[in-house]
């Protein structure tokens, strides 16, 4: 079993994964895996799908992993693959529903003051004009802003028409533009 | 790097891995983990390790599966064995790069033949020593991943060196075979490497049950070198190599090796294991 404290970097790893060391890339998983299992979790309910996206992506970084161009955080790297794939297999098995809309609504309650606090720094007024607006709108800014997909990927994600998307984010932008002026 | 000194402490991470926290408050804590391989880390414990041992057994599964497709499964398709067929595929001198080190190798002796009438003697020169290197890189030092395989293997270790020699030596005899027949002059003169290459191919397994293949290789190697460039200073001829008695005595080298390595076949299956 490879070791955690593997003293390479991420990037060194994928250089060794892109000559074909199958070893660094188990190393690479150890580290991300978690991460990448939490983050999907919160946006596809299912485990087992999860654990498919989880697998396509790191065989997508092994047959990827010479197209890293050192620029960049891996993490971040690793992730817009990871996002991708979850698009794929809501294309191959339709979401029934987006999970974020689910929560959203009750966790307001759940927010503490040392939240505020902390979103206060990090986004300024930004944070509570995203947390205003409707979870429909929020998940779309979540998937294209955040997330990074494109209209029609997150389209896929959302289980929306293409078109649908494209609406809510521009009512989601006019709203958020209404708010921070 | 990262512009703040926000970070997660164990309790906020666990708000996140189980959902309590606002979807403002996630994207944070996500933008925040891309960046934060500390951050990350307090996630480790958040999924169990049987799970992930799970998910990386498939994906070990998909990302070594390709690397038998291609050829291992032509082979298959036309009636090899699968333990064969495995063998085959993963002998380290199929690698692409050695293929094309063999071709560049091959056009450029070729161009020298081309371009002066002398250059045949490059060809002549060059082109049994590729299958020598290509044994010397399928048996050598060098890391195979066929270990288990050579170790499980239901076959005698006689027939293992001969299916793996045969697909190098085949892998180099047929690109060679292909140049020369684009060498200018005699069809036969164009011919005259194969008797060489077989020769020295068989003298470096023979030698290998002595020595290590790779300084078997070099040995073997080092011989022709000397002995052609020798004949080509002193006898002016650039067809040196396929005189008749250069000819014949690459054909007794080749009978003393087999001979050889029929009677050492017992130490066959030491020089494979020395490999794995």
């Amino acid at each position: 079993m490879p070791d955690m404290d593997d003293f390479r970097t991420d990037g060194e790893l994928l250089a060794a994964v892109a000559d074909g060391s199958a070893a660094a890339l188990e190393v690479l998983y150890r580290r991300h895996a978690s991460w990448l299992v939490v983050r999907l979790g919160r946006r596809c309910a299912d485990p087992t799908v999860v654990d498919e996206v989880l697998q396509d992506t790191f065989v997508s970084v092994w047959k990827g992993a010479g197209n890293y161009t050192g620029q960049g955080d891996v993490a971040a790297w690793v992730w817009a693959i990871a996002i991708r794939r979850l698009v794929d297999a809501f294309r191959r098995r339709p979401p029934v529903s987006y999970p974020l809309d689910e929560f959203t609504s009750e966790l307001n309650t759940l927010e503490s003051a040392e939240d505020r606090v902390l979103l206060g720094i990090e986004h300024g007024d930004l944070a509570g004009a995203l947390e205003r607006l409707s979870p429909e709108l929020r998940t779309v800014v979540q998937a294209t802003v955040l997330d990074g997909l494109t209209t029609r990927e997150a389209a896929r994600l959302l289980g929306l028409p293409a078109g649908t998307v494209k609406t809510r984010m521009m009512r989601a932008r006019r709203a958020l533009r209404k708010e921070l002026a | 790097m990262t512009n703040t000194e926000w970070h997660l402490d164990t309790e906020l991470a666990g708000r996140y891995t189980h959902g309590r926290v606002t979807s403002v408050l996630a994207t944070s804590i996500e933008q925040h983990l891309l960046r934060c391989e500390v951050c990350r880390r307090l996630l480790q414990a958040a999924v169990q390790t049987d799970r992930l041992d799970r998910v990386w057994a498939e994906i070990i599964e998909r990302v070594e599966t390709p690397k038998r497709s291609l050829l291992e499964r032509l082979l298959r398709h036309v009636g090899v064995d699968e333990a064969t067929a495995r063998l085959v595929a993963v002998t380290p001198s199929l690698k692409g790069s050695w293929l094309t080190g063999t071709t560049v190798v091959l056009v450029l002796a070729l161009l020298a033949a081309q371009t002066n009438p002398q250059g045949v003697s490059v060809f002549l020169l060059m082109a049994p020593v590729l299958p020598v290197a290509g044994v010397a890189l399928a048996f050598g030092p060098a890391a195979d991943p066929a270990h288990e395989i050579v170790a499980s293997t239901p076959h005698s270790a006689v027939h293992l060196l001969a299916v793996r020699t045969a697909v190098v030596v085949s892998s180099c005899l047929l690109p060679a075979a292909v140049a020369s027949a684009f060498l200018p002059g005699d069809f036969w003169v164009a011919m005259a490497w194969l008797g060489p290459a077989l020769a020295l191919t068989v003298g470096t397994l023979a030698l290998s049950t002595r020595v290590a293949p790779h300084v078997a290789a070099i040995a073997m190697t080092v011989l022709w070198m000397t002995v052609v460039v020798r004949g080509l200073v002193r006898n002016h001829d650039p067809l040196f190599a396929a005189t008749l008695s250069v000819q014949l005595a690459a054909i007794a080298v080749l009978a003393i090796s087999a001979a050889v390595l029929l009677i050492q076949r017992r130490d066959l299956g030491e020089l494979l294991r020395r490999v794995s």
